[in-house]
């Protein structure tokens, strides 16, 4: 197989950056066919693939090696388990699903049909944390001892009549959760032990889960604390809006998801990198911005056309939904979670 | 909107130790609905004897933590005591070898008992008249509960422990999106929630069928009577007299308790959400028929004229045993119906079961075998289009 033929469920924001991907920078992969969403025929007819119908016809198609799923969190369970038993490779956008129940079964679906099964992380390709990640692989701080993450705003960004909105979706905690967690454990290098959480909405009534303080334990003694909350007075804290400050044996590293990061060691801080500025509204698709999604989108072409292990495997999707799941019973009860009886 | 993190419908004994145990847990936003009183279903009708002896091992697991959680509560709830005067089960010649083949099983269980020939029957409860040949089994932990005691006692402590029981509030439909439970509908306007429990008994299938996902349960009409103060009341213990097709023990007041099968009648249909137990009739002239039967094995009770009745419906599911757990299908929906004639027996430990299933997911006992999806929809249509006689459910006694 000398190019990987991708067709993309979904085509609202993340379908169409997904979209852009694909068709004009990533390599050995064809665009073939959009499906799902009112813009999807917009979307098609750009760049001058097929529009379908539907998912099953997406999923009919034999000149469709791949699908890509970006289509609200409540569908991801029954699109994947569907795309699989058709024979499709999938790369579906996070969070992987709403319950580690779907997520088991997905896991389930995929392995028996046989098929590559990633999920999207996009945060871990994205300019700061991904050097961090870096920094952390070479040695840079020594062992991960400690973490602490921040992500604070004064709205979620989201209409209440959005899909992301209703309560099927989960709320906040599952939307962004998922990411926190994933990043915190790929900081930590270690797997998550134990969660304790306190999980409110102080505010907005249609929007759920909007603050959360969580604190997680791993496997090899690290330890991490994440603080989120969508319901910041404003103006906030503009720039402490995504940040992590992760400590190993020698060093510290500063990390602000849009901002710079900072490595303190051998007594002074340096600047390392600095993220350039992102208009998220006005120009989505300056590399700039599309640069984390076409890392990882390629880096899921190139596993399955090299016959590489996943980059992004779905157990680490299911562990952070895991994890989510965990702060929330934790914030149920009050009880620290053991997150392998999830 | 209003948003619980748990709401229960129904308040029955089995809603309300929900409640409770969620509560016991550290949940804060817990509202129980209940479309009359509290205690308007079987549950303030029920004879609330117990006993550990069922035949199944998470039945005796589950039953032996019910008798532990009752003393518990028996100490902790104003205006309960538990009447801790064991429970006895009777056999004659045909039937106790069925029983006597799961003594293993309560060794295995832990569950203690005690076997009594006739002549040792005779001699322990020499009150009352005991035919040739038969077996006692005899649980030294079993006993009963006055539910009109146990159903107020047990609401005053789960609204001190913070639940808001809403009454005279009916659930006209569980809401659904995405694949998932997101709260009710009611008679008073819709409520959000992160899980539903269905806890309804007789009405279960009004709420269950629309979402597609029927269970295969059937409800029965069942009574039992309480007599005048006897002039001196005998020593007994709850008595499971199974060649009597009844049930007799101790209440309140010097009185005596007891309850027959009708075993000639059919299925009973709850059509409608809005259908109350007191729309129920015992068949004519069964108080009668209890009353000789009773007096033959009991003859102080012979004296003493029933003063009340109490009709209700015993729901049980197509195996026999009870169905608790989370809907698979339906993420953040748990039901807990069909305990067979054991409903209030179990409440204690259902209802710690179920908010352990919500809480955490799974449960300290395996009650795995309980599950709702272990029937399958095709054989759940078919029993359900069935009329089923009271005869041929699977004869379970508390
Ligand atoms: C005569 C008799 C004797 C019995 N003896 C014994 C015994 O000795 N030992 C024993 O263990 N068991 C006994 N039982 C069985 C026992 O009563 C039941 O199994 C038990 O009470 C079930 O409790 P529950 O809470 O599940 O149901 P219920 O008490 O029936 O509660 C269900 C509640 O849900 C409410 N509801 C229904 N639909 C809705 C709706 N849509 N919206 C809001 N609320 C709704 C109802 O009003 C009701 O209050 C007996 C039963 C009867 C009738």
């Amino acid at each position: 197989m000398a190019s990987l033929r991708i067709g993309i469920l979904g085509s609202g924001y993340m379908g169409a950056t997904y979209a852009e991907c694909i068709a004009r920078h990533n390599q050995r992969a064809t665009l073939v066919a959009i499906a799902g969403g009112s813009r999807a025929p917009a979307l098609a007819a750009t760049y001058g693939v097929a529009h379908l119908d539907d998912d099953a016809a997406l999923f009919a198609r034999d000149d469709i090696d791949a699908v890509l799923i970006a289509t609200p969190h409540a569908l991801h369970h029954d699109q994947t388990v569907r795309a699989a038993a058709a024979g499709k490779h999938v790369l579906l956008e996070k969070p992987m699903a709403p319950s580690v129940a779907e997520c088991d079964s997905m896991i389930a679906a995929c392995e028996r049909a046989g098929v590559t099964f990633e999920v999207i992380k996009t945060l871990r390709f994205r300019g700061s944390i991904s050097r961090a990640l870096q920094l952390i692989a070479d040695g840079a701080i020594g062992r991960v001892r400690m973490i602490n993450g921040r992500t604070l705003a004064a709205g979620t960004g989201i209409e209440e009549k959005h899909w992301a909105a209703r309560p099927e979706s989960g709320g906040m905690l599952l939307d962004m959760g998922c990411h926190n967690f994933d990043i915190i454990c790929a900081f930590a290098g270690s797997e998550p032990r134990r969660i304790s959480a306190c999980v409110e909405t102080f505010a907005a009534p249609a929007h759920r889960r909007l603050s959360a303080m969580s604190q997680i334990s791993f496997a090899d003694g690290a330890m991490a604390q994440m603080w989120m909350s969508f319901e910041m007075p404003r103006p906030s804290l503009p720039d402490h809006v995504h940040r992590y400050l992760v400590v190993g044996e020698t060093g510290t590293l500063d990390i602000d998801g849009y901002g710079a990061l900072a490595l303190g060691r051998d007594g002074e801080w340096r600047e390392i990198w600095r993220q350039p500025p992102i208009d998220w509204i006005n120009r989505p698709f300056e590399p700039v911005r599309l640069e984390a999604f076409f890392r990882q989108t390629q880096s899921f072409i190139d596993d399955i056309l090299d016959g590489r292990p996943a980059t992004v495997a779905a157990t680490q999707g299911r562990r952070a939904v895991a994890m989510v799941e965990g702060a929330w019973r934790s914030a149920l009860t009050g009880a620290t979670v053991e997150l392998d009886t999830i | 909107m209003t948003m619980s993190d748990v709401l229960i419908l129904g308040g029955g004994v089995t809603g309300l130790s929900t409640a409770y145990h969620l509560a016991r847990r550290g949940v804060r936003r817990i509202t129980i609905l209940e479309k009359g009183p509290v205690g308007d279903g079987s549950s303030s009708r029920a004879g609330g004897i117990i006993t550990g002896l069922l035949w199944s091992e998470p039945g005796v697991l589950a039953r032996r933590r019910a008798l532990e959680l009752f003393r518990e509560l028996s100490d902790e709830l104003d205006g309960y005591t538990f009447g801790a005067v064991g429970c006895l089960n009777l056999f004659d010649p045909a039937s106790w070898p069925d029983r006597a083949r799961l003594l293993p099983l309560y060794d295995r269980c832990g569950a203690p008992y005690e076997i009594l020939d006739t002549d040792a029957l005779r001699r322990r409860w020499p009150a009352l008249v005991f035919a040739d040949g038969l077996t006692g089994l005899h649980d030294p932990l079993g006993g009963y509960s006055e539910p009109h005691e146990y159903v107020p006692a047990l609401a005053r402590r789960v609204r001190e422990l913070g639940v808001t029981i809403r009454e005279h509030t009916t659930v006209t439909g569980i809401a659904t999106a995405g694949g998932r439970v997101v709260g009710v509908q009611t008679s008073d306007g819709a409520l959000a929630a992160d899980a539903v429990v269905a806890t309804v008994y007789g009405w279960t299938n009004l709420l269950l069928a629309p979402l597609g996902l029927p269970l295969p349960v059937k409800s029965f009409v069942h009574q039992r009577y309480v007599s005048r103060p006897l002039a001196a009341p005998p020593a007994l213990p709850a008595i499971n007299a199974n060649h009597l097709m009844g049930y007799v023990r101790p209440a309140h007041g010097g009185r005596l308790l007891a309850g027959i099968e009708s075993a000639d009648r059919a299925e009973w249909r709850v059509t409608g959400t809005n259908f109350r137990l007191t729309e129920l009739q015992a068949p004519p002239g069964i108080d009668a028929v209890l009353h000789d039967r009773f007096s033959g094995f009991v003859p102080a009770l012979a004296d003493a004229p029933w003063e009340s009745a109490h009709v209700g419906l015993l729901t049980f599911s197509s195996d026999g045993e009870p169905v608790l757990g989370p809907v698979g299908a339906l993420p953040g929906l748990f039901v807990g119906v069909a305990f067979h004639s054991g409903g209030f027996a179990y409440n204690p430990v259902s209802g710690m079961l179920l908010a352990e299933y919500v809480s955490a997911g799974r449960t300290s006992i395996d009650v795995s075998a309980f599950s709702p999806d272990r029937f399958a929809a095709s054989e759940t249509a078919q029993y359900l289009n069935e009329t089923v006689p009271q005869r041929d459910v699977v004869r379970r006694r508390h």
